[in-house]
This record gives structure tokens, sequence and C-alpha cells, in this order.
């Protein structure tokens, strides 16, 4: 019998089979089969050249009639480069022809994995189109594309959610801060934290004219010995603009990032960090009005995915670190522009205060030129006694004493007082002290001035000399208000309302006009003619009374013009 | 064609021109701006519309894109998980080329609707060969030419390609493949 295996269809739609007489002598090889196992033998039974491991080989020979219909695994030793390994083949047995009863091994590799293929030495060419086996592993690898892409997507989305968060909280935290350097270590430890940067560190712009950027001293990460000499070396470099990753950050006002920084010449601190595998680095520009103020930096040892994504957030990350900045620059030049306003006001007032203050001191200065006339005669009069003297001597220091006072007081009354301390003081000493700088203005001007004396267990936590800076403000105003009205007064008293006490000068005006309590309290708002008032006075008290978490407030219920102004006993940030 | 061919697309265009360009070309093609499963077939008419948006969009000749499109598909499959069967066919540009009719017959087992181009290969000389492609798709001759670059580059071959579209004289285009060097 002659069959020319590979002349017939058989062995292009199953290239893996052998056909063999009734005997197991195998007559032909499928051109694939002879590939996978170059030394397989025709002539020689198939059994002596396979190992049968299906069906189970003690109750059915080994002639091939008698494993028709059952499945058939055989096995085979392949030499392979990394020693042998069993490659298996699975079908079934078929007669082929009836007459000279050759039989048909319809075979196919039990492959579970693509990549077993080019293992055994075999291309996909190897299987026909259509190879069920074949088939079915491209099938699964094609479900394990889509599978991964998901995988992968999802992953993304995840690490982007994270990432979007990661600026949530930065923004909704330093949003609550004020102070730069708080919101720029925040930011590098919540940045390295949930992205998995290595080192943080942050260079800050230095006002010297030229843009030159320093290190400071805000790290995340460093600590480790391995970054000891970065980190040495990056407090003693500087940068100028375009130089360096900080520099160019200035340059570009972008995020610049370095793939490795060890071998970038453009990065002069590299030599720092030599003994690293890899570093990676970003920079990251933090902007106020578009202007670089400072430049975040990051490394990490592992390169990071997702740079475009990781450059967008960059990006917004120092607009919202810039915020605080902004915001900590603004506050800054408030406080210093008021500090200067409220001198200036108390200089002013202080300078309509001399007059009175003039009239003061002279009271207590006849006094004395007066005692002392009497203390000479008392010398020449033998008459005198010892308590006499002694009670004239008592006089002229009680009104030494008053001068000091005022003079004391008004040293305290033109300082800065915006760092002092908060004390707690009676009432009454606060009015009495400012009363004394004015009792006498309002007396030459024919005002009557009252005073309601306030209990001596009536005491505020406050700075007193910025409350009679409040008071003076306000009594001032009064004055020049009612000062030429007929049968003008002004009353001062003070109300203890328990957990806080309302301080009230009224004067005997008739109350202000609906339109003008409104804006009474904006700075340079003045009702009064043009060189008279600052026109800051109220704006300024107001400023102080929030210091003090007190308040200043026009009291329009009262048929007089009121001012109340109410302060906490105790301060709450104690 | 399969969702991966017009995925291939829009990753090209958002990597090359950004995504708000992507969402222009599909707005104009009237599809939405969605990820495409890569695994279901979609009307030809789809991807040929999102080629003519495209075009209008970023001012390039239909075929200038097709081109493009061929030489990224290489890099694309490849990264998409393919790349491993792809070197299965193949160990260089000339054996990938003839085993392309088994490797788009064998990927039909993945999809069962695809519907592959076939190629004929014919060496000519030593450093020529002519490639013979049918399709039953109009239009698509730019791609191959892409496809072409793409795979001699990967296989780090520098090649020229001469085009003879179908015409009086062919039922099919042709393309003649010089190595160089
Ligand atoms: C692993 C790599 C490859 C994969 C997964 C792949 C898969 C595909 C798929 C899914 C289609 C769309 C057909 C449909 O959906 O009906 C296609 C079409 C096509 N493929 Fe491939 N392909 C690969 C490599 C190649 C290469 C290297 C060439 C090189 C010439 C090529 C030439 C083509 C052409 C010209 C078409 C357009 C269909 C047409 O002309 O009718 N492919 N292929």
């Amino acid at each position: 019998m002659e069959i020319t295996f590979h002349d017939t269809a058989l062995d292009s739609l199953l290239p893996f089979s052998f056909v063999t007489d009734h005997e197991g002598r195998v007559l032909f090889f499928g051109h694939s089969l002879l590939k996978l196992f170059p030394g397989l033998e025709l002539g020689a039974p198939y059994h002596s050249q396979f190992t049968r491991t299906r069906p189970d080989l003690g109750n059915l020979g080994s002639a091939p009639a008698a494993l028709m219909g059952e499945l058939l695994i055989l096995a085979r030793l392949k030499e392979v480069p990394s020693g042998s390994l069993e490659v298996r083949l699975r079908g079934q047995v078929s007669r082929l022809k009836q007459a000279e009863e050759s039989y048909l091994f319809a075979l196919s590799p039990a492959v579970s994995d693509l990549k077993q293929i080019p293992q055994w030495g075999l291309e996909f060419s190897d299987f026909p189109l259509g190879d069920p086996i074949f088939d079915f592993l491209m099938l699964i690898q094609g479900q394990r594309n889509a599978h991964a892409k998901t995988e992968a997507a999802r992953a993304r989305l995840a690490w982007e959610n994270r990432v979007a968060n990661l600026l949530h909280h930065i923004a909704v935290t330093s949003n609550e801060l004020t102070d730069a350097s708080q919101a720029f270590q925040l930011t590098i430890d919540a940045v390295c934290r949930e992205l998995g940067w290595d080192v943080g560190h942050v260079y800050q712009r230095i006002a010297d004219g030229q843009a030159t950027l320093a290190p400071t001293g805000l790290w995340h990460g460093a600590d480790l010995e391995k970054y000891r000499p970065f980190r040495e070396l990056t407090a003693r470099t500087r940068f100028r603009e375009g130089e360096g990753m900080p520099g160019r950050v200035l340059q570009s006002r972008k995020p610049i990032w370095v793939d490795d920084v060890r071998k970038d010449p453009s990065f002069p601190r590299r030599v720092a960090l030599e003994a690293l595998p890899s570093c990676c680095g970003v920079g990251v520009p933090v902007l106020v009005q578009g202007e670089v103020v400072a430049v975040l930096e990051f490394f990490t040892e592992r390169p990071p995915e997702g740079r475009n994504y990781l450059s967008a957030f960059f990006e917004i990350l120092g607009v919202t670190v810039g915020a605080v900045v902004a915001r900590q620059r603004a506050l800054d030049r408030e406080k210093e522009q008021l500090a200067i306003l409220a001198q200036a006001s108390k200089m002013s007032s202080l300078g309509e205060l001399s007059a009175g203050v003039a009239h003061e001191i002279n009271n207590p200065l006849t006094a004395i030129s007066l005692g002392a006339q009497q203390l000479e005669k008392m010398i020449s009069d033998p008459s005198i006694s010892q308590e006499m003297v002694k009670s004239a001597v008592a006089r002229l220091h009680r009104s030494v004493d008053r001068i000091s006072k005022i003079v004391s007081g008004l040293k305290m009354f033109s300082r800065e007082a915006s760092g002092d301390p908060f004390l707690e003081t009676p009432v009454h000493r606060i009015l009495e002290e400012t009363l004394a700088f004015c009792k006498a203005r309002f007396e030459n001007a024919g005002i009557s001035l009252r005073y309601e004396p306030v209990k001596e267990d009536c005491k505020v936590e406050c700075r007193p000399s910025q409350i009679s800076q409040v008071l003076l403000n306000l009594l001032g105003n009064a004055h020049d208000a009612v000062e030429s009205s007929p049968g003008p007064w002004i009353r001062i008293d003070a109300v203890d309302l328990g957990a806080s006490v309302e301080i009230r000068v009224t004067d005997s005006g008739p109350g202000l006009a609906p339109a003008l309590a409104e804006k009474i309290m904006r700075p340079f708002f003045t009702t009064k003619p043009v060189g008279k008032g600052t026109g800051l006075g109220l704006s300024i008290s107001t400023n102080i009374l929030t210091e003090h978490h007190g308040k200043l407030t026009y009291d329009a219920s009262c048929p007089n013009t009121r001012f109340v102004v109410s302060l906490p006993k105790i301060h709450p940030t104690r | 064609m399969y969702g991966l061919v017009n995925q291939a697309m829009k990753d090209l265009v958002t990597s090359k021109f950004g995504s708000d360009k992507w969402s222009e070309i599909c707005q104009k093609a009237g599809h939405p701006p969605d990820d495409f499963e890569a695994m279901t077939s979609y009307p030809d008419t789809l991807t040929y519309s999102l080629v003519g948006a495209a075009s209008q969009i970023l001012g390039a000749s239909a075929s200038d894109l097709l081109r493009a499109f061929g030489d990224y598909w290489v890099t694309f499959t490849a990264h998409e998980g393919y790349g491993e069967i792809m070197d299965m066919f193949g160990k260089d540009f000339r054996s990938c080329l003839k085993n392309l009719n088994g490797m788009h017959g064998h990927m039909g087992a993945m999809m069962p609707q695809l519907l592959p181009p076939r190629f004929q290969v014919v060496e000519t000389s030593a450093s020529q060969l002519t490639v013979h492609y049918f399709s039953t798709r109009q239009g698509l001759a730019p791609m191959v030419i892409g496809l072409l670059e793409g795979l001699a580059r990967k296989y780090g071959d520098t090649i020229t390609i001469q085009h003879h579209p179908k015409d009086s004289r062919s039922d099919h285009d042709e393309f003649e493949v010089q190595f160089q060097g």
C-alpha cells in the first residue's frame, strides 16, 4: 500500500497527525509533527515512539482498532535548549482505509498558552487554519488582551481619581492657611505620600532684584542617609533664571521633567545623587499672578507613569499653593498699612490732644507752685506743726503724681501697641485714664462731661492703650459734633453684661441720618470739614476691636448720638 | 471593522493632537467620543466617516492620515497585547509578510466577524519583492504603504515602496518593495 500522506488534503488539515497499519506501524507522519519531533521513524510502531497516557493501557492493547472512539493522549520527550520537555498530543483514531486496514491518528499538540508554541520550535504557520485548539488559544488571547485593557483603564482611572483627590485635599487644607511655608510643607508631604515620590523640597525666590532661587529648609523624605549629600549640596546651591532644573522652571513657568537627573548635564546637583540607581525629577512652579515665587521639586527612583496627567496636576497645584502665598502677602501688606495708618491717626489725635493735655497739666502745676509758696512760708513760721507740713508735702506729691500719670499715659498712648499682651484691666481705670486726657478740653469748650462711675470688679482682657485710643477717638468725634450746639453734653458709661462689657459714648446730638449711619464705619469716610479729620478714626477703631473680638456699633435706637464699644471679658484666643 | 481599528485611530489622534481634537472629529462624524470595544465589530462606514472628519478637522489628506495610521498600527497592536502573536508569525519582514494571510486567518478565531485583506508576496529579486493586495474595501491602499513602512522599521529594514494602483491593467493594488543597503 502506498500513501503519500503529504500529497493528501490530510497533511494540510491535520499536520500533527500520522497514519499506521493495523498493527500500529507508522506509514506517514504529518509535516508539522516531523518538525516538532525530527527523530520520528517511519515503519516503527507508534507505541515505541510515543508514551500513551490515555486510554488506560491495562484494558486495551495498542492496536489502533482497539483505540477507536477513545480520547487518545500521546506524549514524547523533546530536546530543547534548556533540557528536555514532554510534549503531549491529543486526538482520536479512525479507520482510514478498510481494505488495507490503515488508521489515521488525528492529533493536535496540547498547548494551553500560545507562548508554548515558539518554545517547542514551532511557528503559527505550522498550525492549520481552523485548528480547534489553536483557535481556542487565539480566543483566549483576545479575551486576555481586552481584559488587560479594561484592567489598565480601571487602574488608570483609580490613579487619576487619587491625584484629583489629592489636589482637592491640598486646595481645601491650604485654603485655611495664611502661612506660605506651612502650605509648602503640607504640599510636598502630601504629594510624596500619595503619589509615591521619594523626596520633596522647596526653592524660594528671594528679593535680590535679580531672579534668584534660594534653597529652604522645607524637605520631605530626605532624612535617609543616601540623600544626605544631596541635601547638603542643595543647602549650598542657589539658582539664577535658566540654571538647573529650578532655574529652568523659573524661566518657563511650567513644570519641567528630568528623566534621570544623574545623567543630565543641566542638573548641576547630579554629583550628589550618583549613588542612586536612577532618579527622575520634576520641578513645579508656584505662581502668583503668573510670576514664579517658588519652585517645588520632587525626586523618585521609580519613574512615574502618566506624565501628561501629572504635569496638568502639577500646574494646578502650583497655582493653588500660590494662592496661599498671595493671601499671606496681602495680609502682611494690610497689617503693615493699618499699623502705619493707626500710628498716623494717633499722632494727629495727639496733636489735637496736646492743647487739652497742657491744660490738664497746668492745673496740678498751679497747685504745686501754690503749695511750694505755702511751704516756704511755713518754714519761717515756728507755730506750724509737723503735721501741717506733712499734709502740704502730701498735696505736692499728689499733684506730681497726677502729672506723671498724664505724662506716662501720653507715652503709652503714642507708642505702637499692636504687639502688646492682652491684660486683664478694670474698665473704670481705662475710662478714667482716658478722661484724664480730655476733661479740660471739654470743660474749655463748655461741654459738660458726665461720667458714671464703673464698679471696681468690672474688668476686661484687652490692650488698655488701644481701647483708650478707641474711646478718645469717639470722645473727640462727640466733642466736634456738639461743640457749637446749645447746651452740649457728653456721657460715658459702661454696662456689665456678664460675659462682656459695653462702653457707651453718648452725646447731646440728635443721632445720625440712617444713610450716614450705614457709611460711617468705612475707611476714609468723614463728616468733618476738609483738613479736620482723617476719616480713619472709626475704621481703625473697628480693626482694633476686631483684634479684641469685640465690636464698635452705632446705636440707632438711642434718641441721641450713641456709639457702643463691646468687649468680651475674656479674650477668646487665650 | 473591529473596534480595535477605530480605537487605534483615536489613540493616534489624541496622542498627536490632543483629546479636544478627537472630540471634534467624533462630533463631526456623529459618534460619541467614547472608547471603542476592541472586540466588537463596527460598521465600516463609521471608520470611513472618522477618517473623513479627521481629514477635515486636522487639515490633512485622507491618504496621509491612512498612511500614518498604517505605520501606527504596528506599534499600537504590539502595545495592545498582539505583539507576541505578531512575533510568532515571523522573525523578519519577509516571513512576516508571507504569513499575513495566516495571521489574519487565525485572528478570525477571536474576531469571528473579521473580514481581513489578502496578500500575495512575490520575491522578484534578492532585494525586491512585490506585494499584491486584495481587499473587499475601497481606498485603503495608503494604509498598506504605512503598514509596510511600520513593519520594515520594526525589523530594522529600510525600504522604498512604489505603489501601482489598480487600474485597467490590474484588478488590485500592487506595491513594489525595494530594500536599501
Ligand atoms: C498583530 C497585528 C495585526 C492585527 C491584530 C490585525 C488585525 C486587523 C483587524 C482587526 C483588521 C480589521 C478588519 C475587520 O475588522 O474586518 C485588519 C485589517 C487590515 N489589516 Fe491587519 N492586523 C495586524 C497586522 C497587520 C499587518 C502587519 C498588516 C500589513 C500589511 C495588516 C494589514 C491589514 C490591512 C491592509 C487591513 C485593512 C482591511 C482591508 O484591506 O480590507 N495587518 N487587521
